[in-house]
């Protein structure tokens, strides 16, 4: 069924960019109804789609937008009591540091200088081919390659500079 | 997720990225859809407008940003050059409404009957918005117009597509963006800029007041422009102009096309005489195009802005169609500004993209060029503008002004290959490279061209 094929592929995407919508503290319950929610959309909606435009930035909407509908009804609230029962001290701990340095990630790639932001974004994120992107943006595949290497070590560079990694820590 | 994986290591993440288990979204959305999908079929069917603009919104989000200088005037951030001759039409008063958690003010706008471009900041007024307010998702956007359809109801609001990025102002509690209303369906009195994250109903009214503009009618056919692409792409090519309408800050073309690859080639003659292109003077900003009945909008937005005393005609297909409505008249056709190929050369460093060969681009354009073998150092002139490149340097000079280039120069067969971005801002002139998907799926192959150049 395509609508399983999209939710195996996109559902990475569309955590994160929930979660970055919601903020680091968003539960993991509400942030898989508004992921859920954006394939119920995809599914309704599926007549009414141009396959030119690709669905992964329409999901990417749908999602944002109903994230912020949960919002709106609900304010993000510190990570929920059947979360934090499950995972005590610093497993929880953990868990935040985790989806903080995503949400740090995600902002580091939209600082990325064009191309390399839609680059990094389209590939890791959203899973698309390279010769794909390099096409889009006019690269050799090699040169897209070496752009890459290039752009992830500068995202840990400027993740450094947050104090996000062990790199400054240590 | 073995990718994101592999950034997140990369990068120096703790552990492995956070996620959700595919398999429990599946058996959500397989559940739900077991139960009430007409319910949410009907919901969609609302929503569907909204997301796509919002989809639009958040690719410009991916753009650039834009240097920190902090102007309320929206003209610095959407024209290039002096915009003074602009600033009579700006309405600099700012209008702001509140929520709970969020003040949206609309600091000025500008505009035509087709395009209002405005700069606006959100403001963080809670504890709790201060700690979100730099969500990338903040900047989610709605620019809203009364609906004029028969069927509207009574007040009833449409959304239009828009265009936005962030300004950096480094504010703590604010954020600032810059934000278009492209290509409006009709002329309105007032829009309404709303934010995603201020309760229902929250919005800022915005009154239009349109600069002057001119329409010239044109109702003539030709061969549109569509370099570059594969004949598949384009059917035949042919384009009915009907009108082309120019204001201070825009230029709208009304036409027919039989795809919509195809685009208007048009020029103007300026009061002084001198001709102006399309690459020289406007940046393409968006269009429509109906398949059923070619009916087709392409909108335009000046570099700089222009007074319409400077414009005396419009040129297409070889005629010339004055600005004061007279009639038109045949020009003849000037041959140096027709599109032309130049070779693909390779790429100056792994990691960019491919080059232009710098003389036979010089030459074709009808410029001047001279090289200094010894040195590696060339000089070019186009359009009164000299640029003198050197071989290994990454700094050019522009009229004597230093400008970066983002690899440096570097010989290849006996000639100077550089990059084409600094032809493209010191001459005005568009330069893409020809490609063509052959095959499909994951057999598609890119087969890369030449060089394509609009003067």
């Amino acid at each position: 069924m395509a609508l399983d094929r999209a939710v195996e592929a996109y559902t990475p995407y569309l955590s994160a960019v929930v979660w970055n919508a919601m903020g680091a503290s968003a539960s993991a319950e509400d942030v898989e109804e508004v992921v859920s929610d954006a394939f119920l959309a995809l599914w309704s909606s599926r007549e009414r789609l141009d396959p030119e435009r690709g669905i992964k930035a329409w999901l990417a909407a749908v999602a944002r937008n109903k994230a912020v509908d949960r919002l709106r009804a609900a304010p993000a609230a510190s990570l929920p009591l059947d979360e934090a029962g499950e995972q005590s001290g610093g497993a929880l701990e953990d868990e935040l540091e985790r989806r903080m340095f995503a949400q740090a990630l995600w902002r580091a790639v939209e600082e990325l200088p064009p191309p390399d932001g839609q680059l990094v974004f389209r590939f890791y994120y959203e899973g698309e081919r390279l010769k794909d992107i390099a096409r889009d943006i006019g690269l050799s595949v090699p040169a897209a390659k070496s752009r890459l290497c290039r752009a992830r070590r500068k995202l840990k560079e400027i993740l450094e500079k947050g104090g996000l990694t062990d790199g400054a820590a240590g | 997720m073995a990718r994101l994986d592999k950034l997140w290591r990369a990068a120096g993440g703790p552990g492995t990225p956070p996620g959700l288990d595919a398999r429990r979204v599946k058996a959500r959305v397989n559940a739900a859809l077991d139960t009430d999908e007409t319910e949410r079929k009907g919901y969609m069917t609302k929503k569907l407008r909204v997301a796509l603009i919002a989809a639009a919104a958040a690719v410009a989000l991916m753009g650039a940003a834009f240097a920190a200088n902090v102007m309320w005037d929206p003209l610095a951030y959407w024209f290039q050059g002096d915009v003074s001759s602009g600033r009579e039409y700006v309405d600099s008063e700012a209008r702001t409404v509140s929520g709970q958690d969020y003040a949206l003010t609309v600091e000025s706008s500008v505009g035509d009957e087709r395009n209002v471009f405005m700069t606006v900041t959100i403001t963080a007024l809670s504890d709790k918005a201060k700690t979100f307010i730099h969500a990338s998702s903040i900047g989610t956007f709605d620019i809203l117009v009364p609906a004029k359809e028969p069927d509207a109801a009574d007040g009833s609001l449409r959304p239009v597509g828009f265009s936005s990025s962030e300004l950096k102002t480094e504010q703590e509690n604010s954020r600032r963006f810059r934000l278009a209303a492209n290509d409006l369906p009709y002329p309105v009195d007032t829009l309404f800029v709303c934010c995603s994250y201020m309760e229902e109903g929250k919005r800022v009214e915005v009154p239009v007041t349109p600069a002057p503009s001119v329409t010239v009618q044109i109702g003539a056919s030709g061969t549109g422009d569509y370099s570059g692409l594969p004949a598949s792409a384009v059917g035949s090519g042919i384009l009915l102009i009907k009108e082309v309408a120019l204001s201070p800050f825009t230029c709208q073309v009304k036409a027919e096309a039989a795809s919509r690859a195809v685009k208007p080639r048009i020029f103007l003659r300026m009061a002084d005489g001198s001709i102006r292109t399309q690459s020289q003077v406007m940046e393409e900003t968006g269009g429509e195009w109906q398949p059923e009945s070619r009916e087709t909008s392409y909108s335009y937005r000046f570099k700089e802005i222009m007074t319409l005393e400077s414009i005396a005609a419009v040129i297409v297909f070889d005629r010339e169609y004055p600005l004061d409505g007279s009639q038109s008249v045949p020009v003849q056709h000037d041959f140096s500004l027709d599109p032309f190929t130049v070779r693909r050369m390779e790429p100056l460093a792994e990691g960019s993209g491919f080059s232009v060969p710098v003389q036979e681009l010089t030459e074709r354009l009808g410029g001047t060029f001279s090289q200094d073998a010894a040195k590696g150092e060339a000089a070019c002139t186009y359009r009164g503008v000299t640029i003198v490149l050197q071989a290994g340097n990454e700094t050019a000079l522009v009229d004597g002004e230093a400008v970066g280039m983002f690899h440096a120069p570097a010989m290849q067969d006996g000639g100077l290959a550089a990059g084409p971005q600094v032809f493209r801002d010191a001459w005005g002139i568009d330069i893409h490279i020809q490609r063509e998907k052959l095959g499909q799926g994951a057999d598609a192959e890119i087969v890369w061209g030449d060089w394509n150049i609009l003067p």
